[in-house]
């Protein structure tokens, strides 16, 4: 059984203290809360269990449990349930509203599904509502996040902007996809990664807001494909070995070419006809600036995808259990993770939020480290 | 004398690119192309300024000069023809 105090070494106790959530029941309510111990289970048992656990309790306590950043010890400090109050058990719901810019270069465009109402006749419409649901639902099932800002933002999205547009976009206040060109190119609306990539930029936005150049740019498109990948496998209830790790598969024509391979950096397409072969480099060796890209941020950000990749596949299971909550955690400390950041400056926020979650000597965080370590950072 | 027009960035952050001879354009085409670069280059603000991402990037050359032009950016209409012909060559 752990103590509250004596969780870090995973060799005694793989469940860190933020773990021993606790529930409110009903018999309870009147004298505070009832403590939940997750105890000796296994690392599945003891994921599912959390699972379980963070689904049955409120919003306002994710949200509480997010903003202490998990801090070991301080599960009984936080003491989730004295500060309920009748407004903040409203469970936060997801609001999506989906635009038809007419193929104009026109934003929002014109209303065509809201949320709650019924699919309608054009599938990129649904396509895009169904992905923000996805993006919603794993922000707050995992992460305890209400949407964008965590504060329950609304997700607007614009479809078939501008005439064969091919590409999608974060534009500060909302998302917006193309149609592609039909050649090189199919909708951007094609793939849950992307729809997820554009939200995520959104929701680096609200929190470290890194900029977009060199390689702050490049974490931030790194952090935009995580997420997005991320969305896509618990989408399709993918482990780390069942997912492809890519990013764009439908989106770029061609059964054997995707836009990018966090498993595998500069693999995504070899020898298109239009494209050549995905210049992504795996590693620092292959760091390059690009003028034209904002310093390379969608090139050098294959680095810290590739980070990711190696350190959830090593950890194994589902990598949002983990290592997605480890990058999680980094991604909204913005004194770990200033506006300007580095990859080593995000390297050490992954590191130290690891340790805080699992313990300084844990397998994660010594995946994270090798991670690091393998891509020259 | 060539111009080029390059977009980057994008969600798949490739650049593409398209080029013009102006050799067959008035000479009044090229004092507005060189002036407008001028001008471009004088209130260039960092891009990184805005909160779009994934969006793309337009940069301009011409006769050793580089500017950003972004989708707001308003051209003098002498220009429209030369730029949109350029948009339509971009090729990866």
């Amino acid at each position: 059984m752990c103590t509250k105090n004596a969780c870090f070494n995973p060799g005694q106790c793989i469940i860190p203290p933020y773990m021993t959530i606790k529930l409110i029941s009903a018999s309870d309510e009147m004298q505070g809360f009832t403590k939940l111990s997750l105890g000796n289970f296994s690392v599945d048992e003891e994921m599912r269990g959390r699972r379980q656990a963070f689904s049955k309790i409120t919003h306002t306590q994710k949200i509480t449990l997010a903003n202490e950043q998990f801090q070991p010890g301080d599960g009984e400090k936080a003491s989730l349930l004295g500060i309920q109050s009748e407004e903040s058990l409203i469970t936060p719901k997801v609001n999506r509203e989906v635009y038809d810019a007419g193929h104009q270069p026109v934003q929002p465009g014109k209303l065509v599904r809201k949320e709650g109402s019924a699919p309608v006749a054009d599938k990129d419409v649904n396509n895009v509502y169904d992905y923000a649901g996805a993006t919603w639902d794993l922000y707050y099932s995992i992460f305890g996040r209400n949407s964008i800002d965590n504060a329950g933002m609304k997700l607007i999205q614009t479809v078939h902007y501008r005439k064969d547009y091919q590409n999608a976009f974060w534009d500060g206040k909302q998302m917006v996809y193309g149609d592609g060109d039909g050649k090189i190119f199919s909708s951007f609306t094609s793939d849950i990664d992307i729809a997820g990539h554009e939200l995520t930029h959104g929701v680096v936005q609200y929190e470290c807001n890194l900029a977009y150049q060199d390689q702050s740019g490049a974490l931030n498109e790194s952090l935009a494909d995580v997420f997005g990948v991320m969305i896509k496998q618990k989408a399709l209830n993918q482990d780390v070995k069942a997912s492809n790790w890519l990013i764009g598969e439908n989106t770029l024509i061609g059964s054997n070419y995707a836009i990018r391979s966090l498993k595998a950096p500069g693999t995504a397409y070899v020898n298109h006809p239009d494209l050549g072969t995905d210049p992504q480099p795996a590693d620092m060796s292959g760091y390059s600036a690009d003028p034209n890209d904002n310093g390379g941020v969608h090139l050098n950000s294959g680095i810290p995808n590739h980070a990711f990749y190696l350190a959830a596949f090593n950890v194994g299971g589902f990598s949002w259990e983990k290592v997605g909550m480890v990058w999680y955690k980094a991604m909204c400390n913005k004194s770990l993770v200033p506006v300007n950041a580095t990859f080593a400056d995000f390297k050490a926020a992954t590191i130290a939020e690891s340790a805080k979650l699992f313990g300084a000597s844990d397998k994660v965080t010594k995946a994270v480290q090798d991670a690091w370590k393998t891509v020259g950072v | 004398m060539k111009v080029k027009l390059i977009q980057g960035g994008g969600f798949m952050g490739r650049t593409k690119s398209a080029e013009e001879d102006l050799t067959e354009y008035s000479p009044d085409v090229k004092q507005h192309l060189e002036d407008t670069l001028e001008e471009l280059q004088k209130s260039a603000t960092a891009n990184t300024d805005s909160a779009k991402r994934d969006d793309f990037n337009y940069f301009i050359e011409y006769n050793g000069n580089r500017a950003q032009l972004s989708e707001d950016t308003e051209l003098p209409k002498e220009l429209h023809g030369l730029v949109d012909k350029l948009k339509n060559d971009l090729k990866y």
